[in-house]
């Protein structure tokens, strides 16, 4: 079932409740999103695999409403995106944007010392902020275009430019610094 | 190189396949149940039924045997061999016809 085009795959998973083509996109689609929590907890392995299984849970249960608007990938990503929000509002009690944004940086410098990623990116993105720290992993380290970093993290594409242009002088300067340039 | 690149590179160079190392069996095992397991042998059952009774309504089996029976003779006709009609062949036919199908479900269903 490995060959088969995404689309077919979801179409026997929406029809049939066919559980093994639904393996065979977990299978496929781990790596990315893994990866992608991976990067915005830290590097807290444990986390970014619960909150992978958290997504692909909530993509089983929500394949119905998929549109395909977007490719299956870019729509798995702004689950995780969600689910990762989710987990972070869920460690506060007060939901104001600048907590919310202040506990993804303790999340994010508590883990980001652990070795478990490569030390010197980690610095690096420590440098950003987090709207900018995720706008720069999705544009450089999963390879998406800005139009799908909107749709993932649900920012106007204006945004995302903006984000993305502050973060590249931060890195710049960072790399630089560290003799990288 | 330009900043741009310079980032790209130094982002690439972190940038690593995560092994699944079990992760995909244990999002399964922790995918619920949505479809109850009577669902699709009772979706089966109404089918045949459906397919049996619409089978007798038209008298099937001689439609059946007369498709049959014209798509063989064109058969044996180029195939420059004589024909007799068997209707064993056809009921052959038909099995695995019916087989191929049900795998095909299968497939599509587990």
């Amino acid at each position: 079932m490995a060959e088969l085009s995404d689309q077919a795959l979801i179409a026997r998973v929406t029809v049939f409740g066919n559980r093994r083509a639904f393996d065979t996109l977990v299978c496929r689609y781990q790596s990315p999103l893994r990866r992608f929590l991976q990067n915005l907890t830290g590097g807290d392995c444990a986390l970014s695999d619960d909150l992978a299984q958290e997504t692909f849970i909530k993509a089983w249960m929500q394949l119905a409403t998929f549109k395909n608007k977007s490719s299956f990938e870019t729509w798995l990503f702004r689950i995780a995106y969600n689910v990762f929000y989710d987990y972070i509002r869920s460690l506060k009690e007060s939901q104001s944007i600048d907590d919310v944004e202040r506990e993804v940086e303790n999340l994010y410098h508590q883990h980001a010392n652990d070795g478990s990623i490569k030390a010197d990116v980690t610095q690096a993105l420590g440098q950003l902020n987090p709207k900018e720290r995720e706008c720069i992993i999705l544009f450089f380290m999963e390879e998406r275009q800005i139009k799908e970093i909107a749709d993932i993290t649900g920012m106007p594409e204006g945004t995302v430019k903006s984000h993305l242009s502050r973060g590249k002088d931060k890195m710049t300067a960072f790399l630089k610094q560290n003799g990288y340039g | 190189m330009d900043d741009e690149q310079l980032i790209r590179q130094f982002m690439l160079s972190a940038r690593e396949e995560v092994s699944d190392s079990g992760f995909s069996a244990r999002v399964m095992r922790h995918i619920p149940n949505t479809r109850p397991l009577w669902v699709f042998p009772t979706a089966m059952l109404f089918i045949v039924a459906a397919v049996v009774a619409l089978f007798i309504w038209f008298d099937g089996w001689s439609v059946l045997c007369s498709i049959f029976v014209r798509v063989y003779t064109i058969f044996a006709y180029a195939k420059h061999f004589h024909f007799t009609f068997n209707p064993l062949y056809l009921l052959v036919f038909l099995g695995l016809g019916c087989w191929y199908l049900t795998e095909k479900v299968k497939k599509l269903v587990y």
